[in-house]
């Protein structure tokens, strides 16, 4: 589904170089999930938005379902996300001036899909979340958990293959945060869709398949979740 | 084109996200309304004026044809006149002194030099002479009675019943002249107008002596002139009349004659009217420019803002031609709102401009909406708003979907290529420039216009610029937290507090040069006229008069300051060539209002202080005429400029009768801003003393009460004499400039209006801002005494850094004038200039609080739930 091979970043701070991900490789199963973890400033979520196709890689190559993103444009960047990228953000992203049904039917508009086809799903969607009672009520009426519930629901709307979820949690209580793991989850083993989540919570990234460490922009482990120590790999020289 | 035109999804996108915020978006748009206002209601007002004159043509002249000579008609003329038939009338015009006397009073009255038309016969014949009562104007002339101008009534508390002495006749004012065809009210600023019956004139000896005098004669056609048009091959159509026209100019050998048509006249009028309104729509198109970069101001602040959901979108697949369509929709939806109500408050203030401009309009204006007008102005305010926004717009494709997850403080304009923003830049100067060749009618004017105000607003804008970066470094340690506080405020991110100093500032900076300008020409004519310069003039004494008024000046207290001989003369020949044949000669350089006139000239051994020699030798001493000796002249050079002669030239003049032979010997320059006579053409001494001749006299007096009694006892004994009252005529020049700047401030005033409606759309951008500010100020303890006090000081600051900016320029502008052009020493008017900002200072903090009003009233938990 996703492959990642030789990805260096590299940023201009103060005149000098900064590498914050050197020399990254990896590659995601379809249908896995996985969690790439790491202290603050590790480089997962640049990685995150270079593997997403939000950013541009200094070197390396990113492909996607054999879409080689490092070679595209903007525009067919944005078509790929479209046809096949969900995500869902720390900070929601809710656009401010939609109600949660326009929110959630967003990527599904772009196709020139007509509304009548499209909320339909968006409300069954949004039922399934929990919110079936709050479909036009605007982000700035909605509770935090219940934004990123919008938000989910809107990950899911067009099927996409994989999902990128960037630190789902991060700005939620212990609580509610669980509640949208769960819904998390639970929605994409319905639907199949490769997973990736970038998260500095151990208990989140346990809940996946596979946990890529990164420290120092490099990966310090790839194992699959809950192994114990001994089956780590060690990449990079680097052990964890 | 599928991928030019916006998408459904597009459209959508665009109207959900506007309809939360629609308050919002119209002010952001409010900075054109009041430049598409201005547009519209001029180019209306420019087209009621046309179609009236187009409607009342005819009343503007009040017959068919005019015929108007400064000399008795040839017989040639008259025989072609009485040949042409129809109804006429025949009028002498001039300017004498007149004395207004009360008879309710016992004084003697006061003299005023007045324009006199002495008619006969039933002009006008379209349209009427209004007057109060209503028949006086049918009844003068069999009355033998006097219609009188009301401004001067009021002024010397004239009634009706009261009396005019010209000349020696006494005349009954048997009504007040409110309007004369073809004439504004305006004219009587310049001497008041007095029509008595001809024959009132004809009994007089004011005609005889070296008078200025116009004989006109009107003509209404009928059935004879069309009997006599048709056997002439002529239609009295337009091209017949103008034909009938060429053929009365012919009558005289000099072409002398000065002939009017409906058409001519309409044409004159359009050229003035064209001129008046291109020049204040050119104030109208600053208010809109200056609104455009409200707008553009405004909708930069706004894409930056909605950079977060730009990037949102772009992550869910929207592509950047999605994302610029959406708010490119929004912004569009702006200018035409924005030009919409800017229209309809346009075709408001038309309904009201005539006030303003009726003293200088002959007629009752016609009032209708004018689809062109109205068309032009709006889709010019639709056009300039988005074309101004385009940069900010095409800088949504620079938003990166990284924002999404990366916060930082991203600016999408500076990220734009250079070749993109020069490409757009020059663009909208390309299609201001060519919207404003449309309203101006030309290309050129419009470029050197578009050019000259951009500079402004560059240098307007690096002047806000300077003076905030100054306020900044302010520290005001010892002022107390909510100066400091205020003054910071201004420097909030996204800011726009440069773009409302100079949209303020150049409303400021329009009415202070206009102001400052009126100020220095009348100081000007204020200089001239100090203690040591004439302020009463005496003309048209004659040679046996000239005792008998300097005796009457000096018992008057009067010090004569001046006397000087003129003679009147006019040019027959230039090297060789008569008037005539220079006149037919399609390829000749001189003027022909230069070749007909007829030449006031004085002759002196000695050059005086306004005047220098450029070229040649002045020569003050010549033989007597019939000696054989060519006269050696001088001459101004304005004038040899529009005769196309230079040195050693030869002119050839009829002085009563007598050709006189003359060499131009030298070329001089005259200031003629001198209040004494000066001349265009200077003969030497020994030539004209045996011509017939008049007199100026220039004298000084030291009060107005011997002024006056001065002047009238002169007017009594010789009633031929005019004066000029110096002070009344400075009088009348701050009236009539006053009414024109009445106009051009009313203009300058929309500029005004735009800055503080620029302002209030700037204050609701950084409502929610505001709104953060206050709430965590009264979390942390302060009163709302305090938050309103920081608010008051911000706008304060505004307002007066905005009024710093336009005087400190228009003070410029106004030295620059002063010490180039004026050659005064620049002094201004301090009190009246700090009045205009106090109001403008007022105005802002008006603007500013009005929008303040709801930021108090927000509870501090739904600020936080929002940040949260």
């Amino acid at each position: 589904m996703l492959r990642v091979q030789n990805l260096t970043k590299t940023y201009q701070s103060g005149g000098r170089p900064l590498t914050v991900l050197d020399n990254v490789s990896f590659g995601i199963d379809p249908g896995t999930s996985c969690a790439i973890i790491g202290s603050s400033g590790s480089g997962k979520t640049t990685l995150l938005g270079l593997a997403a196709g939000l950013d541009r890689a200094t070197s390396g190559e990113v492909y996607l379902k054999k879409h080689a993103l490092h070679q595209l444009d903007e525009d067919d960047l944005a078509v790929i996300r479209n046809r096949h990228i969900g995500f869902i953000f720390q900070s929601f992203q809710l656009i401010p001036t939609l109600t949660a049904l326009e929110n959630v039917m967003v990527p599904v508009e772009l196709r020139g899909v007509p509304y009548d086809y499209v909320s339909g799903e968006a409300r069954r969607l949004l039922s399934e979340v929990g919110l079936e009672g709050r479909v036009d009520h605007y982000p700035s009426q909605l509770s935090g958990g219940e934004q990123q519930r919008v938000a989910i629901a809107r990950a899911f709307i067009h099927k996409p293959d994989i999902l990128f979820a960037d630190e789902p949690t991060g700005n939620l209580d212990s609580e509610t945060g669980e509640q949208i793991e769960d819904i998390l989850f639970d929605l994409n083993e319905k639907l199949g869709t490769t997973l990736v989540i970038v998260t500095h919570d151990p208990d989140l990234a346990a809940r996946c398949d596979r946990v890529i460490r990164l420290k120092r922009g490099m990966i310090a482990s790839d194992s699959a979740a809950g192994a114990d120590s001994e089956n780590e790999k060690v990449v990079n020289g680097v052990a964890s | 084109m599928k991928r030019i035109l916006p998408d459904m999804f597009s459209m959508k996108t665009a109207w959900r996200d506007a309809r939360t915020q629609l308050y919002s978006l119209l002010l952001y748009c409010g900075g054109i309304v009041a430049g598409v206002a201005a547009l519209v209601a001029i180019l209306s007002f420019r087209s009621d004026v046309l179609l009236t004159v187009d409607d009342q043509a005819k009343e503007l002249l009040g017959a068919d044809i005019e015929i108007s000579v400064n000399e008795p008609y040839n017989p040639e003329l008259i025989a072609l006149i009485d040949s042409i038939g129809g109804e006429q009338a025949r009028s002498i015009s001039f300017s004498s002194m007149v004395l207004y006397r009360g008879t309710q009073t016992q004084d003697a009255g006061e003299t005023r030099l007045s324009q006199i038309r002495s008619i006969d016969g039933g002009f006008p014949f379209y349209g009427e002479i209004k007057t109060v009562p209503g028949a006086a104007a049918r009844q003068y002339q069999s009355d033998r009675s006097a219609l009188v101008d009301r401004p001067v009534m009021n002024q010397l508390g004239l009634q009706v019943g009261d009396s005019i002495r010209i000349g020696s006749e006494w005349l009954r004012i048997s009504g007040e002249i409110l309007e004369v065809p073809g004439e504004s009210a305006a004219f009587s600023l310049i001497g008041p107008r007095v029509i008595v019956p001809r024959e009132v004139v004809e009994g007089t000896n004011l005609l005889d002596r070296g008078s200025r005098v116009q004989y006109i004669t009107w003509i209404r056609f009928d059935e004879t002139s069309a009997a006599w048009a048709r056997d002439h091959g002529l239609m009295l159509d337009e091209a017949g009349t103008e034909a009938i026209a060429s053929r009365i100019r012919e009558t005289s050998a000099d072409r002398r004659i000065s002939v009017s048509t409906v058409a001519s006249r309409k044409e004159d009028f359009a050229q003035v009217v064209d001129l008046m309104t291109r020049f204040l729509g050119m104030v109208g198109f600053i208010a809109l420019m200056l609104g455009g970069l409200g707008v553009a101001s405004a909708v930069y602040v706004y894409i930056k803002r909605k950079s977060a959901v730009v990037a949102t979108l772009r992550c869910l697949g929207a592509s950047s031609r999605q994302t610029v369509h959406i708010f490119g929709l929004q912004v569009a939806g702006l200018g035409l709102a924005g030009a919409i109500i800017g229209s309809l408050f346009g075709l408001l203030v038309q309904r009201f401009l005539p006030l303003l401009f009726a003293d200088f309009l002959p007629f009752e204006l016609i009032q209708q909406i004018s689809v062109p007008a109205l068309l032009l102005g709006f889709l010019t305010g639709v056009a300039i708003s988005f074309a101004l926004a385009l940069l900010p717009l095409l800088s949504i494709t620079n938003i990166p979907p990284l924002l999404t997850i990366r916060a930082m403080d991203f600016s999408p304009l500076a990220h734009v290529q250079k070749r993109v923003k020069i490409a757009v830049g020059t663009g909208i100067i390309v299609l201001l420039t060519l919207i404003l060749a449309l309203l101006l009618d030309s290309v050129a004017a419009a470029a050197i216009f578009i050019a000259a105000l951009i500079a402004s607003i560059l240098i307007l804008l690096a002047t806000s610029t300077l003076l905030i970066r100054l306020a900044r470094t302010l520290r005001l340690t010892s002022f107390p937290y909510v100066w400091r506080q205020g003054i910071a405020n201004m420097f909030r991110p996204n800011n726009q507090t440069a773009i409302l100093v100079t949209t303020l500032g150049m409303g400021m900076l329009l009415i202070g040069a206009m102001y400052l300008s009126q100020e220095m020409i009348l100081q000007r004519i204020d200089l001239q006229t100090g203690d040591h310069q004439p302020n009463l003039v005496f003309y048209d004494i004659q040679s046996d008069q000239y005792g008998q008024v300097r005796e009457i000046a000096e018992q008057g207290g009067a010090r004569v300051i001046e006397s000087v001989p003129i003679v009147s003369m006019r040019l027959s020949q230039v090297n060789g060539r008569s008037i005539r044949e220079l006149r037919e000669d399609s390829a000749r350089v001189a003027s022909i209002r230069a070749l007909t006139w007829e030449y006031r000239v004085t002759y002196r051994e000695e050059l005086n202080d306004a005047e220098t020699i450029r070229e040649g030798e002045w020569i003050g001493r010549s033989e007597a005429i019939g000696s054989g000796v060519t006269v050696p002249v001088s001459m101004d050079y304005r004038l040899a400029d529009d005769l196309g002669v230079g040195l050693d030239d030869r002119l050839t003049f009829d002085v009563q009768g007598v050709p006189v032979e003359t060499r131009l010997a030298s070329i001089r320059e005259v200031d003629f801003q001198r209040p004494q006579p000066n001349f265009f053409l200077l003969f030497p001494a020994g030539v004209l003393e045996p011509a017939p001749q008049f007199f100026a006299m220039t004298l000084r007096v030291p009060d107005s009460e011997s002024t006056a009694r001065i002047q009238q006892e002169v007017v009594r004994a010789l009633p031929n004499v005019s004066a000029i009252d110096v002070g009344l005529v400075l009088e009348s020049v701050q009236k009539f400039l006053d009414k024109v700047a009445m106009a051009v401030q009313f203009m300058a005033l929309f500029s005004i209006l735009t800055g503080l409606i620029v302002l209030a759309s700037a204050i609701a951008i950084s409502r929610f801002q505001r709104i953060r500010e206050s709430v965590l100020l009264r979390t942390i303890g302060a009163s709302r005494r305090q938050i309103t006090g920081i608010q008051f000081v911000e706008y304060l600051w505004l307002g007066t850094l905005a009024c710093l900016a336009g005087l400190l320029l228009a003070l410029v502008a106004g030295w620059l004038l002063a010490w180039f052009f004026f050659d005064l020493v620049f002094v201004p008017n301090v009190p009246a200039l700090l009045l205009a900002s106090l109001v403008v200072i007022g105005l802002t903090l008006a603007v500013g609080f009005l929008n303040f009003r709801g930021v108090l009233r927000s509870k501090p938990l739904e600020v936080l739930r929002a940040e949260g």
